[in-house]
């Protein structure tokens, strides 16, 4: 009826609107109201219906039932639509259900059901002929999926057992429905009624009102001449009759007649009842004390791990009654047969808590996330600053830092006052890191300096992991300064002002980091050598300043040495000496000069030294290294060749290397471009020529090939002359042309090629970061301790990890080694540390309390029990339940005297004894959750009415007890 | 895969132009070895198919480029030359990271190039990237009557370092495409399977990295630096 008014009117609205199109200055006509159109409760009725018609509903449902347990394992689906076009009636609909494949068809489910004890439905079946028993009904009646255990389950499933409804939501532009109204919620509720009837659509509706996470519902649906309402209870205060299952029968029998008497033997009833196990709660002997000792925040030197606050885990153990006769089970208020020990069906679950936080895990992403901090350490310390013209002067910048530091604390300030090189902040706010912590924290990063001699403290070391995948990960050697500098960077952000925390203690480094390069003094903890490409670019500027550092520090060594003096120590550009035997090779210079003066008188008649003004006066050879095997200069027959000292390749880091590539790239590829590439490379071939010539006065450029490039001195078999290959005799090539311009000197007198005082300065402008940059380059070696973290405590566990170490490895090598790095990857790596880390620590505890549990009838057993529990988290039937070992281990895990025990120390707890089956009396927690499905069929409204199904679920927690019953009537004969 | 590159050869399929900047990936190769094996041959009968008995010894490092097709891919090979005398070994380590293949070069007629193998070998374990393919090379297979090292010790030597083994001629064109073609393929190769093994990663991960050591800024224009991020290997 309604469907034709609809249809009526909207054919009218179609017309006016048309006419309206036609006819504009008519538009005035509409404010008029028109009751011929259809209301917008009509309208939204109407788009309910198209909603089951769009999507092609079934008029019938198949005749099938579920699967034991396939409300968890089945794989749901979902179907969404909304109302946008009515006003006050905007809604979202959606049908979720779970496909036919989960199910079996009834004939082959009876079958292997038959031994069953008679059932329900087949009793009802008797009202029916087989075909008309409706699937619905059999799903309200199947007791394969009650009570499933599942946290995403919607919970209309396992209210009312359904594997396929419709849910109608507010939308979020719907103002109205958002407040619970009984007027409002019976309009929707009638309109539903009626959408249902109009489609024969046989899959239950429901509106959901209120707010949306008091999960509050009605409901309907019609087959077969039923109609069943759904309706909810939600209670805060737990009226007594509510509490026992004897009370709640008496109000389902109620409901469904008020002659309650007649339909009593048919009501069956699955009981479940939840004990829960929280680490919160537990109050074992010192076992608190003990997990509270693992969440000591950690000093420096070290990584957090574990849980950071107790509710990780919650350990259920789930009693049931499957299917029982509701008055064959006596539960009032004063007496009650639901006892955990005695129920026939037990299973545990352990529930990892999804929310609560891990530390190493929050750790490694919190540091990550500092990655983007755009603004300088300058910025951050700028806001500690306040009179910068005070620290112009030298004593005043020492009374800052006096205030800096704290006053008196001598040690530091003479270690760090040299380095007052430029305008150091006057800091207003009290400073980040105290005085104290601040002198820590720079022992542990520079451990030869006083102050960490003076400080004798052993801080915390890793070990270093065996992997050998390990190397891969671009970091820095364990414990290197790189190294322990992550870990301090973490310190001092979680235990010191943060960013701002951070920025001081970078700005601290620099400033010590300066002061060695001024000093000479090597940073201690840096692999040495030269850069390691191999490592992270932190690792690898460190290296460079310490190459600096020695460079300039041989030559302080080598110029204080020398009888010459030529430049004072503190020369701005000290004089290039290579290598600390400098001044070694210089005594040696003396003794070759007798020598060589005699004989070198003709040296200017060389071709090679024909070019150069200083060939014309005889030459003093310099430079000398060692000599070249047995070898003599050609034109100098008897002159023995001598190996110059050579400047050393200068030290490059990756950018660097990278930034010379990318100019060879950009010059072109042909031979102009060759030419103009080997231009660019000849500086040290020119430098190693002239320092060549100056060891070897009267040499030719055969002599300096022999030594350079043996290869292409090509001697006959015959063993007489030798010869240049074809490729170095070849007029103009760019070695012959480079030997032409190269002038004889000494490494000492030569340009550098390193100039150790500018790469100092740019390795120190380099660090001079953004916080986001000093985040950015300690996390390779933050990722480093965590795994290594990480691993040492999966190596301690006997659980076996959900990680794979070799993976883990391999993906974090590739983060780092990856120019982009990929924050996706970065957060699936630290969700599986984080797993990793849960269950580690779960088990963990666990295994404290069961070492705590006193009487635990099979030790071993029950250990492994945990160990598979805690790997496999997934419900666990216990056979046997309490009366199995394993049934028995529990009931002492969660005995609570067996908890309590530490306060009466000696005196055996009241009560314990043995029961007549020789077991021990457990004193169970009382259950958090108590849970009742009662069902029937009777006839409703009438004794004359066909009977229908009735359900009602119940939960009991403390503060709330939920009803959610479905009643049936029959309208045929109602 | 072997055959059908084999054919796009014979076709005549392989890139002429060098300088093309349009490619699907970019692979960066090392040619090393010691000093006057024949690197610098090697490389320009590769990509520009002559040949000189003299060219001027190589300064610290050279490249050249050549793109290729490998499955309908545009392959852009930049292959750097290094100079081989020992005073340039600390420059040229420098280099090697970042460098998906490396072709270790011997001269068969040269025992002391033979013996240095083991060395370079080294130098690659030490300074470059992990998943680095190598091949070693006994070149100079032209002059048998100089020869010294025989195949077999050669490819015994290959076997024993893990590595694949050719003798081949810059001089008479011997085996000298069939190395980078090789070379190529074990690349590919390797990426293909660290994206099999793993394949969540497929989005930026193992292919994109592998990718990217190889590209990483290589100096090539932001332009096609773009276009080459973006690609994924298909391998």
């Amino acid at each position: 009826m309604v469907t034709l008014g609809e249809t009526d009117s909207r054919v009218k609205y179609r017309k006016q609107s048309e006419e309206r199109d036609h006819l504009p200055e008519e538009t005035e006509m509409f404010e008029i109201t028109d009751f011929t159109t259809a209301s917008d409760w009509e309208r939204f009725i109407a788009r309910l219906e198209d909603a089951i018609h769009d999507w092609k509903l079934p008029r019938s449902l198949p005749e099938t039932t579920f699967l034991k347990d396939s409300f968890v394992t089945g794989k749901w689906k979902e179907c969404n639509s909304d109302i946008t076009d009515v006003p006050d009636f905007e809604y979202l609909i959606k049908r979720l259900y779970l496909p036919a494949a989960y199910a079996e068809t009834l004939e082959a489910a009876i079958p292997a059901t038959r031994s069953d004890p008679p059932r329900l439905s087949s009793l009802s079946k008797t009202c029916f002929s087989v075909n008309e028993f409706p699937a619905l009904f059999e799903q309200m009646l199947s007791m394969e999926n009650d009570f499933p255990n599942s946290a995403t389950l919607h919970p209309l499933c396992r209210w009312f057992g359904l594997a396929d409804f419709l849910v109608i939501t507010a939308s979020p532009f719907n103002q109205i429905d958002w407040q619970v109204k009984e007027d409002r919620i019976k309009l929707i509720q009638s309109s539903m009624v009626i959408a249902v009837a109009n489609t024969k659509c046989p899959i239950p509706m429901f509106l959901q009102f209120g707010e949306l996470s008091r999960l509050m519902f009605v409901g309907v649906s019609e087959v077969a001449g039923f109609r069943t309402l759904y309706e909810i209870i939600d209670l805060e205060r737990v009226p007594d009759r509510m509490k026992t299952l004897s009370g709640l029968v008496e109000i389902f029998k109620d409901k469904i007649s008020q002659r309650a008497e007649e339909a009593t033997q048919l009501i069956k009833t699955s009981i479940q009842l939840t004990l829960e196990l929280n680490p919160d709660e537990v109050d074992f002997e010192g076992l608190s004390d003990e997990l509270i000792e693992d969440r000591k925040p950690d000093g420096l030197g070290c990584l957090p791990f574990g849980p950071s606050e107790f509710d990780s885990f919650v350990l259920r153990l789930l009693a049931s009654w499957p299917n029982a006769n509701a008055d064959a089970i006596e539960d009032t208020l004063l007496h009650s047969d639901l006892d955990p020990l005695q129920a026939p069906k037990w299973a545990v679950q352990l529930n990892l808590n999804e929310g609560s936080s891990y530390r190493l895990s929050d750790t490694l992403m919190n540091f990550a996330k500092q990655v983007h901090k755009k603004e300088t350490v300058q910025s951050y310390l700028e806001f500690l600053e306040r009179d910068i013209a005070d620290a112009n002067a030298g004593d005043q910048a020492t009374a800052v830092l006096n205030r800096l530091t704290g006053e008196g604390d001598e040690r530091l300030r003479s270690r760090l006052s040299k380095a007052l090189y430029s305008r150091l902040p006057t800091f207003h706010l009290p400073v980040p890191i105290d005085a104290e912590s601040l002198n820590e924290i720079l022992a542990y990063l520079f451990p030869d300096s006083e102050l960490a001699k003076d400080e004798q403290r052993v801080f915390p070391a890793f070990s270093e992991r065996s992997e050998s995948a390990f190397k891969t990960i671009k970091g820095a050697p364990i414990n290197s300064l790189p190294f322990r500098l992550a870990l301090t960077i973490q310190f001092v952000f979680d235990n010191y002002g943060g960013l701002l925390g951070v920025a001081y203690l970078w700005h601290e480094i620099l400033l010590e980091l300066r002061y060695r390069w001024e000093n000479g003094h090597l940073v201690p903890g840096v692999e040495a050598g030269m850069p390691n490409h191999g490592s992270c670019l932190l690792n690898q500027k460190l290296q460079m300043l310490n190459c600096c550092i020695a460079k300039r520090e041989a030559g302080r060594v080598a110029a204080a040495a020398s009888n010459d003096a030529l430049a004072p120590v503190h020369s701005k550009s000290p004089v290039y000496y290579d290598g600390v035997d400098a001044d070694v090779t210089d005594d040696d210079d003396e003794e070759d000069d007798e020598f060589f003066d005699c004989v070198t008188d003709d040296s200017g008649s060389l071709p090679g030294e024909a070019q150069g003004p200083v060939a014309q006066k005889p030459l003093k050879p310099e430079g000398r290294k060692e000599l070249l095997g047995t070898l003599t200069l050609l034109r100098d027959t008897g002159m023995p060749l001598y190996v110059p000292i050579t400047q050393e390749s200068a030290p490059m880091t990756e950018d660097m290397a990278q930034e010379h590539l990318e100019r060879m790239v950009a010059t072109d590829d042909d031979e102009d471009g060759r030419a103009a590439r080997m231009r660019m490379q000849s500086v040290a071939l020119v430098s190693d020529m002239s320092a060549f010539k100056a060891a070897n006065p009267g040499c030719v450029f055969e002599d300096f090939v022999r030594w350079h490039s043996p290869r292409d001195w090509e001697v006959d078999s015959a063993g007489g002359e030798g010869h240049l290959s074809e490729r170095m005799s070849q007029a103009g090539s760019a070695w012959i042309e480079a030997w032409d311009s190269a002038e004889p000197k000494s490494v000492r007198k030569q340009k550098r090629l390193f100039d150790e005082c500018v790469e100092a300065e740019k390795v120190l402008s380099y660090l001079t970061l953004t916080i986001g940059g000093v985040f950015r380059h300690a996390l390779p070696m933050l990722l480093q301790a965590g795994l290594t973290k990480l691993f040492d405590e999966m190596d301690a566990t006997e659980i076996s990890p959900p990680c794979e170490k070799g993976a883990v490895l391999k993906s974090v090598s590739r983060l780092l080694s990856d120019t982009n790095f990929s924050w996706l990857e970065y957060e699936k790596l630290i969700k599986l540390v984080r797993l990793t880390e849960q269950i580690i620590s779960t088990h963990r505890t666990l295994e404290s309390v069961a070492k705590k549990t006193r009487d635990l009838p099979d030790r071993d057993g029950f250990r492994s029990f945990l160990r598979t529990m805690v790997e496999a988290r997934q419900l666990t039937a216990i056979p046997g339940g309490a009366r199995s070992p394993l049934g028995q281990c529990l009931a002492a895990i969660f005995d609570q005297r067996n908890q309590r025990s530490s306060s009466r120390e000696g005196s055996p707890p009241i009560g314990t004894g043995m029961d007549e089956k020789g077991l021990k009396k457990r004193c169970l927690p009382a259950p958090s959750l108590k849970e009742f499905i009662l069902r029937t069929v009777a006839p409703r409204p009438y004794q004359f009415s066909r009977p229908g199904v009735h359900r009602m679920y119940t939960s009991i927690r403390s503060g709330e007890v939920r009803i959610a019953g479905a009643f049936t009537e029959d309208l045929m004969y109602g | 895969m072997q055959t059908s590159m084999g054919q796009n050869a014979g076709n005549g399929k392989w890139q002429k132009d060098a300088a093309d900047q349009n490619f699907d990936y970019m692979f960066k190769l090392l040619i090393i070895g010691n000093s006057s094996v024949g690197k610098t041959s090697f490389l320009f009968r590769y990509a520009d198919d002559s040949f000189t008995s003299a060219f001027v010894s190589t300064v610290g490092i050279d490249f050249k480029v050549k793109t290729v097709y490998r499955n309908d891919k545009r392959v852009k090979l930049q292959i750097w030359d290094t100079a081989g005398q020992e005073r340039y070994r600390t420059i040229t380590t420098a280099y090697y990271r970042g460098a998906m293949g490396f072709i270790l070069m011997y001269d068969i007629t040269n025992e002391e190039s033979f013996n240095s193998v083991q060395d370079w070998c080294t130098q690659i374990k030490t300074y470059s990237w992990d998943n680095a393919q190598v091949i070693l090379v006994g070149n100079k297979c032209d002059m048998e009557d100089d020869r010294v090292i025989t195949t077999d010790r050669g490819r015994q030597l290959a076997d024993q370092l893990g590595l694949e083994f050719f003798e081949t001629s810059a001089k008479e064109n011997t085996n000298v495409k069939a190395v980078f073609e090789r070379l190529v393929d074990i690349i590919c190769d390797k990426m293909a399977e660290s994206v099999d093994s793993d394949p969540s990663v497929v989005t930026g991960g193992a292919a994109g990295a592998a990718h990217k050591a190889g590209v990483q800024r290589l100096g090539a224009g932001d332009q096609f630096q773009n276009k080459a991020n973006g690609q994924q290997c298909q391998c």
